[in-house]
């Protein structure tokens, strides 16, 4: 099994790829060199007029060799944080109004379009919910995977399409050579995410943002895509993955950190067993609370504990605390007064009154 | 165990496929190819499969609107109706006019509360329109009357009645398209992934709103989803689908906690656990997709990507071999 070296990412043949749960993940440890920094950073929205909050001042560090969570639902911002540290935010509507993105000395939010080329695909790469409209419907797979490399790498197309095969084979698709000649509609969703985890990797990216890779999957093909994704990370310890989703479990599984963000900010972070064996924000324990949990005792007798109310729509935020329309313990001033992130214990840090109050 | 309501005997739905200059029929895709499951009243069944494993058609051949996508559509099998007198029909041998009476009984809830609901119509007239279709005989305030009360029930303020779709959250939607189902007074509700288009905080609301509407009209519910969790939660009995087959079916824990073919095994181990101390879980990987059921393997669907398939498993289609604890496995390598 001599391992082959394709860039910077070592590979073990498929039968001498190393097996292990993805909790053999928290045995790594996660260094404090921060790939990226975010600083208080704010996207809005104009819509009609009027400014919808979507992303108002967060900040989080993403460290070389760990997978970073962001849980939210719909609305929360989850996704606009992601596509701003992309720069892809269609403009208009949407700014990047403050705040500043911190990678390897340069701010991202200051470059100009024609630098964020260098840094899109080269240094972070993204992949995208839908793997059925991501991927061009009319370029072979294996161009749509070279595109990246020609443009990034200056390799030839003849090198490029070699190196498409090899990234192929690395994201475990049978017979990469006849392979690269297909187009996207020959694949099925699960073999077209993993066509584009291979364009995002294609050019070793540092840091690997995933915007609800497996959403669209079935959970065997969830399984398969995450498994890849780890064991991909597993061979890499100074890059990072940046992980956005809806599903606490994904989250369980995947992350060593976790940001919990709602009404566009963030309200709980932690590293993964503290956040679900000790979530403090209301919002969180409502939110781990209403997933249900099979158990042969509790089954026919239990009933989910549902946080009341709806998502509130970004365009009518409440004043004070985001959640405040919706919790079930809050103060008097929770919804005037908007609480600090403070930190309750090395590495958690919570947005709410009634626990900074304790606190004291 | 409870009184029969529906008896689904062998149903078998294929869809024809178009080719060539003149778009005849070149092939069939077999989207459900000899289903059997009984329906009690009063109880959840779970169905569970991943996508393209016939399971949505399943429920719409219940509700028996395949014929009018498409004539060509080839339905057999039968699906028996027991009413409470003791009497039997079977619904897929009735003409379309004679189906009308039992169509009120069966009621379906989609997935999407976006494109669900009409946007042109108020909430009153989304909720009064099976009243206008299967009771006639309604006054125009009894039916508003209904609509109110229909609201109330899932927990929705009555005034809301005069506003559009458009005005409401997923999660609100969902309880309009939960009303309307109510509406005709129905006992069996085809439930098509009914919560997974919402937000992890609404998804247990709509839940728990279901478990009680059961409990208070004694409905039975078809619960169509591929959120495992979700599914084991709801439901008494689960059956899991591979290729247009139940390849095991049982009470929700054992199928749950104790799978027995290696399909349902694999499913289940793919799930994944909301709890980063479980360490303890072996997965199985399952190696490739699904097979398109327009060229299903021969024998057993799941011998391309069963880790124990056998010569013999390319013969015959294995059949459903029933336990003593009430479950049934179609596979003749376990036990």
């Amino acid at each position: 099994m001599r391992p082959l070296i394709l860039g910077r990412i070592h590979v073990c043949d498929r039968e001498g790829k190393e097996k292990g749960s993805p909790h053999e993940l928290h045995k790594f440890t996660v260094t404090n060199q921060a790939l990226i920094e975010v600083k208080d950073l704010k996207t809005h929205f104009n819509i009609e007029g009027t400014w919808a909050r979507a992303v108002d001042g967060v900040s989080f560090s993403v460290h070389a060799g760990e997978v970073l969570g962001i849980v939210g639902e719909s609305g929360s911002g989850k996704s606009v944080t992601a596509l701003s540290l992309m720069r892809l935010i269609p403009d208009p509507p949407g700014r990047i109004v403050g705040g500043s993105v911190m990678y390897k000395g340069r701010d991202l939010t200051k470059l100009s379009y024609e630098e964020m080329y260098d840094i899109r695909g080269k240094e972070i790469a993204m992949i995208f919910q839908e793997p059925m409209t991501s991927l061009n419907p009319v370029l072979r797979i294996g161009n749509q995977i070279a595109e990246v490399i020609m443009a990034h790498e200056g390799l030839d197309e003849k090198s490029a399409m070699k190196r498409s095969v090899e990234m192929l084979s690395l994201v475990g698709i049978p017979d990469p050579e006849k392979r690269v000649r297909d187009y996207p509609h020959q694949f099925s969703g699960g073999m077209r995410q993993r066509v584009m985890i291979a364009i995002a990797l294609a050019c070793n990216p540092s840091i690997l943002i995933a915007d609800e890779p497996t959403t669209a999957l079935d959970v065997t093909i969830q399984a398969q895509i995450l498994e890849l994704m780890l064991e991909l990370q597993r061979k890499r310890k100074d890059a990072a993955i940046l992980l956005i989703t809806h599903d606490l479990a994904v989250v369980a599984e995947m992350c060593h950190r976790v940001i919990v963000m709602y009404g566009g900010k963030i309200q709980e972070t932690a590293d993964v067993r503290t956040l679900f064996a000790n979530p403090a924000h209301p919002y969180t324990r409502g939110l781990l609370n209403s997933i249900p949990r099979p158990s042969k005792e509790r089954k026919g007798r239990e009933r989910l504990q549902a946080i009341p109310g709806n998502v509130p729509s970004i365009m009518n935020l409440p004043t004070g605390c985001k959640f405040c329309t919706r919790c079930e313990v809050k103060l008097e001033k929770c919804d005037t007064v908007e609480p600090d992130l403070v930190e309750i214990a090395p590495g958690h840090s919570v947005r709410c009154h009634l626990v900074s109050e304790a606190q004291q | 165990m409870s009184a029969p309501l529906l008896e689904i005997k062998n149903l078998k739905v294929h869809f024809p496929v178009y080719g060539g200059v003149f778009q005849r029929k070149v092939a069939e895709v077999k989207a459900v190819d000899g289903v059997s499951l009984t329906i009690h009243r009063g109880e959840t069944v779970g169905l569970v499969g991943e996508s393209g494993c016939g399971k949505t058609t399943v429920g719409r051949a219940l509700v028996n609107v395949l014929k009018h996508v498409n004539s060509d559509v080839y339905v057999d099998g039968e699906v028996i109706y027991h009413a409470t007198d003791g009497t039997t029909t079977d619904l897929l041998a009735l003409k379309n006019r004679d189906l009308q009476a039992f169509r009120r009984k069966i009621q379906m809830i989609f997935q999407d509360p976006y494109s669900s609901l009409n946007s042109r119509l108020s909430v009153k007239q989304i909720i009064a329109e099976p009243l206008e279709i299967h009771r006639p005989d309604l006054s125009k305030s009894e039916v508003d009357d209904r609509v109110r009360w229909l609201l109330e029930k899932v927990g929705l303020q009555p005034e809301y009645a005069l506003r559009f779709p458009h005005e409401f959250s997923g999660g609100q939607r969902q309880r309009i398209g939960i009303a309307r189902a109510l509406a005709t007074n129905p006992e069996l509700i085809v439930c098509d992934e009914p919560v997974s288009a919402l937000d992890v905080s609404v998804q247990a609301q709509v839940i728990n709103l279901m478990e009680d509407l059961q409990k208070e009209f004694g409905l039975s519910y078809l619960f169509i989803a591929h959120d495992l969790s979700v599914v084991y939660h709801i439901s008494q009995r689960i059956a899991v689908m591979y290729l247009g087959n139940i390849v095991e079916m049982g009470s929700a824990d054992s199928v749950y906690f104790a799978p027995t073919h290696p399909y349902s095994k694999a499913l289940l181990s793919a799930v994944p656990e909301p709890d980063p101390l479980r360490t303890d879980k072996q997965r199985i990987i399952l190696e490739g997709d699904i097979p398109t059921p327009l060229n299903k393997p021969s024998g057993c669907g799941f011998r391309t990507r069963c880790p124990i398939a056998q010569d013999a498993c390319a013969k015959d289609v294995p059949v459903l071999q029933h336990k003593a604890n009430g479950s049934a496995v179609a596979c003749p390598f376990v036990t």
